[in-house]
């Protein structure tokens, strides 16, 4: 079924269509149209009977009493926040070794070597500038919670995810350069088998045409607050030739979520 | 002050130990994040420490937090993500009892049921849905959010939203109809 005609049918079964013609004629036109039509009509009468879910009194003082508790056995860590010069300092001072460096390169008369001194000094340089220290307070809590950017982005927008993104890029890396090594390659027929089973996996995560290719952890997730246990799979176009162009996508196992694509 | 900026203001002022702002932040955002955690997760006592822990960790993760989306969109995240993690934990450990409201012979249960609000063959039908079709209708269909507020809320783009939130009622209708036959 196309886009428009899920829109369409979706739209019907929410009566938020202001002309319904086309929508009647679709319904009518088609069978599996009807069916969905049906479905959709029957969810939502289904769900429209959900009462509001509230908290008693009750649960509500004991929600309080113990996450206040929680917070003050663990203090809440503060946003780290430096004086504006702090900023500056590093650059001040990047500034002044390169200053430094050039005066004396130049006194000695070697222009060319001064040169390919301070394109080298460059990097770390502009390291000091944009660096920046992150407070991380739990190894206990959330293990999805360092997957949560603070503007709802995925996790791999998110700038504090770039250990778990530099270690998706390397398995791709590995997997396009025929390097890597899966548990189906390792373990025979049967985990092939289950890799095969990844099928309807990658349906949900929105991947039609992927097959699953190999499964991996991330074995340095504890430290940075991630579950080391969570299984990713691999996923890449079905019959397609791996080479540097080929998408290669992280489903997260456990719930079938496409966490990242790299291409 | 913008609600964003006033946010950020109490989550600092939540970090400095004060207790107003942590109460007026937990009263505007609680029932919500219950809410969702009850029906994603499909029981009371499951949701009541799923909201607990969506708080600790939104309270602790408050240095994360730069006001570019609302403290609600950034929580309810945090919260989708927190009942995730507890089903993924609940399928590793042996198959769980049910609760207690699927006992029909438990005097208890029926107080249960009535103050769930929803039946409970359709709480079952929902707790089949895979987590990320649940989520979709959960926020969209019973809690009411916009598409783009919802796909926001869950990280993903609007059209993966509309296609979750269309095959989730397939899936429920599916789940409902078999009930009934059987």
């Amino acid at each position: 079924m196309r886009k428009h005609e899920i829109e369409l049918i979706t739209a019907l079964a929410e009566g938020t269509l202001d002309d319904e013609t086309r929508a009647r004629a679709l319904i009518d036109s088609s069978s599996k149209a009807q069916a969905e039509y049906e479905a959709q009509k029957t969810a939502l009468a289904a769900l429209a009977e959900v009462q509001p879910a509230v908290m008693s009194e009750i649960e509500k003082a004991t929600l309080h009493r113990d996450t206040w508790t929680a917070l003050k056995a663990q203090p809440v860590a503060a946003k780290k926040t430096s004086p504006w010069y702090y900023r500056w300092s590093y650059a001040a001072a990047g500034l002044f070794v390169v200053v430094g460096l050039l005066a004396f390169l130049n006194t000695n008369g070697s222009s060319s070597d001064s040169a390919a001194l301070s394109e080298q000094l460059g990097a770390p340089q502009t390291a000091a500038d944009t660096e920046e220290t992150v407070v991380v307070d739990d190894a206990d809590k959330g293990a999805e919670a360092p997957a949560i950017a603070e503007d709802g982005a995925t996790v791999d927008d998110a700038g504090s995810e770039a250990p778990i993104i530099g270690f998706f890029n390397g398995e791709a890396s590995k997997l396009r350069d025929g390097q890597f090594r899966s548990a189906a390659a390792t373990e025979g027929d049967e985990q092939q088998s289950v890799l095969e089973d990844q099928a309807e996996c990658l349906i949900r995560a929105d991947l039609e045409g992927y097959e699953a290719v190999g499964e991996v952890s991330f074995a340095d997730a504890a430290d940075y607050g991630l579950d080391p246990d969570t299984a990713y799979l691999l996923a890449v176009p079905k019959d397609e030739q791996l080479d540097e162009d080929t998408p290669v996508a992280f489903v997260e196992a456990a719930t079938c979520a496409l966490v990242h694509t790299d291409e | 002050m913008t609600t964003a900026a006033k946010d950020a203001e109490l989550l600092a002022r939540i970090a400095d130990g004060d207790h107003e702002a942590f109460t007026e932040v937990m009263k505007a955002h609680e029932d919500r994040v219950f809410s969702v955690c009850l029906r994603i997760m499909g029981d009371r006592d499951k949701a009541l420490d799923t909201t607990q822990e969506t708080f600790l960790t939104a309270f602790r993760k408050a240095h994360q937090f730069e006001g570019k989306s609302t403290f609600g969109t950034w929580v309810y995240r945090i919260a989708v993500n927190t009942c995730y993690d507890q089903i993924r934990k609940q399928k590793r450990r042996a198959t769980e009892p049910m609760p207690d409201y699927f006992d029909p012979a438990d005097a208890s249960a029926q107080e249960a049921v009535e103050s769930a609000g929803i039946r409970p063959e359709l709480q079952e039908a929902l707790s089949s849905l895979p987590p990320e079709f649940r989520s979709a209708i959960v926020l969209s269909d019973i809690e009411g959010m916009s598409l783009p507020d919802a796909a926001e809320t869950l990280g993903v783009p609007v059209g993966t939203m509309k296609s979750r939130v269309f095959r989730g009622r397939r899936l429920l209708a599916q789940h409902l109809g078999n009930q009934n036959a059987t």
